[in-house]
């Protein structure tokens, strides 16, 4: 590939040198820290240029975690991402598992499994829905996102919470999912895969949506992998890259898992944002299938190997060493690298590596050569969330700024939409 | 791919260059376990650049991110490598770590073997302090333009500290 | 001063999200749909403060948004209430002693409500917002 017409791009001078403006800009993407910034270069609607700044919604997560016990970090860890609120704490206990040499326990594994999985389906879904309300489809926003109250349901049935479930802790989990849990599981899960059909109708086979999203924010194979990219973003592309299948973890190293490119779909990858859709929704089904196998083959035995939390302090406060911990987050890889030192409470290092934050390069190439109209879909399109795109700084070629609100690029987007159907 | 293959590889490539390298083994799987290896290689800074370039040449690495660790006098960067992705069971990491001391606190990009490495290297150099030689676009990513400080370094902490507000008055609140 | 009719069936609101994890933002937006559907008590969000009566703000008030949340809070006109939705905005919760961390919303702009939770569910960010009506009918008529 062509690496440094993306350096170049990346570096690019005249953008650094606009001034940007102070605004606040709406709902947050907690995994990249943002609420983010772009600033677009423009040859008159075509995007020649951007500029990406992050760091909104910084809040200094790993310093703060060097300052508390692990028990602590755990806590914070739950919350780096609302949306992704399982998977930090799934990578950051493996990570600290490794790194003081902790079992757990078969059952806690497949309970992991499981609540991990429920979050796939309620965050594809999610995303589903705001793919819907940016290409000016507000129907499906409302329809997607009643669907999805069935899986917010059964994780507070659960877990006790729909945000933040708290359910794994160093060593196992913190709740069972009992006999007659599991019989609510599979009701929710009969009823997701009645519907899966129609959701594959209302946007794989309208008109209008394979218009507004065909061979739109196009990454190509071999930019994906030279830029690092992960989950959806990276399989829409081609990239079979999936930590699930790579390097099992959990109960997924029971299963055989493959990881979802559009050929499964029977169609020829592009990576377009259409081939985002059609991953995000076969990996619905995908999540269903493994929910049902953990519940059917799911361990008797203890959900913990060190149920006393005072014990457990005791332990990690003598474990020495390093761990790596990694999870398939709806979005990608979750990396959480961990150092312990013996008698230190704290963590001496902690770096964690969310999957927007290998996904943000890839928006790059994506917004090349495209509309201004379809910033938010594309913008939409690596699941950074909901709409990071409340605010953007617009550069027209004459080297002077407009600021557009997003509801104005909305307006663009569904004048778009409007104007291709004719 | 296995941990011998691809330790052999750089082995044979780098002989004595490298300081230390071990592999670690986890078993996965409740009904049939297998393990899945973690290796570590250690080489000098000086050598960063062949390294990644005789990685990207030889296995198409996925860079998962470089992480830092503050050692006192110097600091650990481990650059977190997967290879032999696309196939099940056929993943390692692979960590490049390499030391810097603080009073020689520069770094060689690999930005350009790895264009997907610029978010971590730009993160590096705001949270570290360290300069990145021949990165394309410096700028802090993730701290105001303005912000100086450097939160990750354990020597600088009291300079960090005067920026922290006291959200929580623990003085009062525990008398 | 009572309240303007128009109030009582229509209410906006407006979401600034101040360096939250998103757990309260996407509960904001499954408060809006259908399964909540505050839409029907005329509550909607709005895209710009200058439009909105209520200011949901989530999150601990990061440096680079501080500024930010009072300027918002300066372009929005009277009468005006702020819903703080969640744990971190009300007291910081989990997010202390950062050097990035600038809150709680209430030491940078007047806060009428606080909705405790990590996160709330959506029922009570609907109570808070309802709330707020009665606050600023109380300010209403201390004027």
């Amino acid at each position: 590939m062509d690496s440094d017409k993306i350096n170049l791009e990346l570096g690019c001078t005249t953008c650094t040198t606009q001034t940007t403006y102070s605004v606040p800009i709406g709902p947050v993407h907690p995994a990249l820290k943002e609420p983010i910034q772009f600033t677009f270069r423009l040859s008159g609607e075509r995007i020649v240029g951007v500029d990406i700044k992050p760091g909104y919604a910084h809040r200094g997560i790993e310093y703060m975690g060097m300052k508390r016990n692990l028990i602590q970090v755990l806590y914070l860890a739950e919350r780096i991402c609302g949306i992704c609120s399982i998977s930090h704490p799934l990578a950051l206990t493996q990570a600290v598992e490794n790194a003081a040499g902790i079992e757990v326990p078969p059952r806690a594994q497949y309970i992991r499994t499981i609540i991990g999985e429920l979050e796939r389906i309620h965050s594809h879904l999610l995303w589903a829905g705001v793919a819907a309300h940016e290409l000016g489809f507000d129907t499906l926003l409302h329809l997607v996102w009643k669907v999805r109250e069935k899986v917010m349901d059964l994780l507070e049935q659960l877990t006790g919470n729909r945000v933040d479930y708290a359910i794994p802790i160093y060593g196992g989990v913190r709740r069972d999912i009992p006999d007659e849990k599991a019989g609510l599981a599979y009701e929710a899960l009969s009823y997701y895969k009645n519907l899966l059909q129609d959701m594959i109708n209302a946007f794989l086979h309208d008109k209008s949506v394979a218009m507004r999203t065909s061979n739109v924010g196009v990454l190509t194979y071999d930019d994906a992998v030279a830029l690092c990219a992960v989950g959806p973003t990276a399989r829409a592309s081609g990239v079979k890259k999936d930590v699930r299948q790579d390097m099992p973890y959990l109960a997924y190293a029971d299963m055989d898992i493959r990881a979802i490119t559009p050929e499964d779909y029977g169609k020829p990858v592009v990576g377009d944002v259409f081939d985002n859709i059609v991953v995000r929704l076969l990996e619905v089904d995908q999540s269903i299938k493994i929910i049902e196998y953990c519940l059917e083959h799911m361990p008797g035995g203890e959900l913990t190997s060190i149920p006393k939390v005072a014990a457990l302090l005791a332990v990690l406060k003598k474990a020495d060493g390093e761990g790596i911990g990694r999870h398939e987050a709806p979005r990608g890889e979750v990396f959480h690298y961990i150092r312990l030192e013996a008698g230190v409470e704290a963590p001496v290092a902690w770096k964690v590596k969310a999957p927007t934050y290998s996904n943000l390069m890839s928006w790059v190439p994506k917004f090349m050569g495209d509309e201004i109209a379809d910033i938010p879909i594309i913008a939409a399109s690596i699941d950074p969330c909901m709409c990071c795109l409340d605010r953007a700084t617009l550069v027209d070629q004459g080297g002077g700024e407009a600021v557009k609100l997003k509801e104005e690029l909305v307006k663009l987007s569904r004048e778009k939409t409007r104007r291709m159907c004719g | 791919m296995t941990p011998d293959e691809i330790l052999t590889a750089f082995k044979e490539k780098f002989g004595a260059v490298i300081t230390d390298s071990h592999v670690v083994e986890r078993t996965v799987g409740t009904t049939a376990p297998r393990p899945v290896y973690d290796v570590w290689i250690e080489i000098p800074r000086a050598q960063l650049p062949a390294a990644v370039t005789y990685l990207c040449d030889r296995f198409s690495p996925h860079l998962s991110v470089i992480s830092g660790d503050d050692l006192g006098d110097m600091v650990a960067f481990n650059y977190h490598f997967a290879v032999g992705w696309g196939e099940r069971y056929g993943e390692i990491t692979f960590t490049i770590r390499t030391r810097v001391p603080k009073d020689d606190f520069h770094l060689p990009t690999i930005t350009g073997l790895l264009p997907g490495a610029l978010t971590s290297e730009r993160e590096k150099q705001e949270f570290y302090g360290i300069t990145i030689d021949g990165i394309p676009d410096g700028r802090n990513l993730f701290l105001p333009e303005d912000m100086t400080i450097h939160p990750w370094r354990k020597d600088l902490e009291e300079e960090t500290q005067k920026s922290v507000k006291r959200i929580v008055k623990w003085e009062e609140r525990d008398g | 001063m009572a309240l303007p009719r128009s109030f009582k069936k229509a209410l906006w609101v407006f979401h600034v999200a101040t360096g939250s994890c998103n757990g309260c933002d996407i509960e904001i937006v499954a408060a809006l749909t259908p399964r909540y559907d505050t839409e029907r008590f005329g509550i909607m969000l709005t895209g710009t403060p200058r439009h909105a009566d209520v200011l949901l703000v989530t999150g601990p008030v990061t440096r680079p948004m501080l500024s930010r949340l009072k300027r918002i809070y300066d372009q929005t006109p009277d009468p005006k209430a702020v819903v703080v939705v969640g744990g971190c905005g009300s007291t910081g919760g989990v997010f202390y002693e950062s050097y990035n961390v600038q809150g709680p919303v209430d030491e940078v702009v007047p806060v009428a409500v606080y909705v405790p939770g990590c996160p709330p569910r959506p029922e009570a960010i609907i109570d808070g917002v309802v709330k707020a009506v009665a606050h600023l009918e109380q300010a209403g008529v201390s004027k």
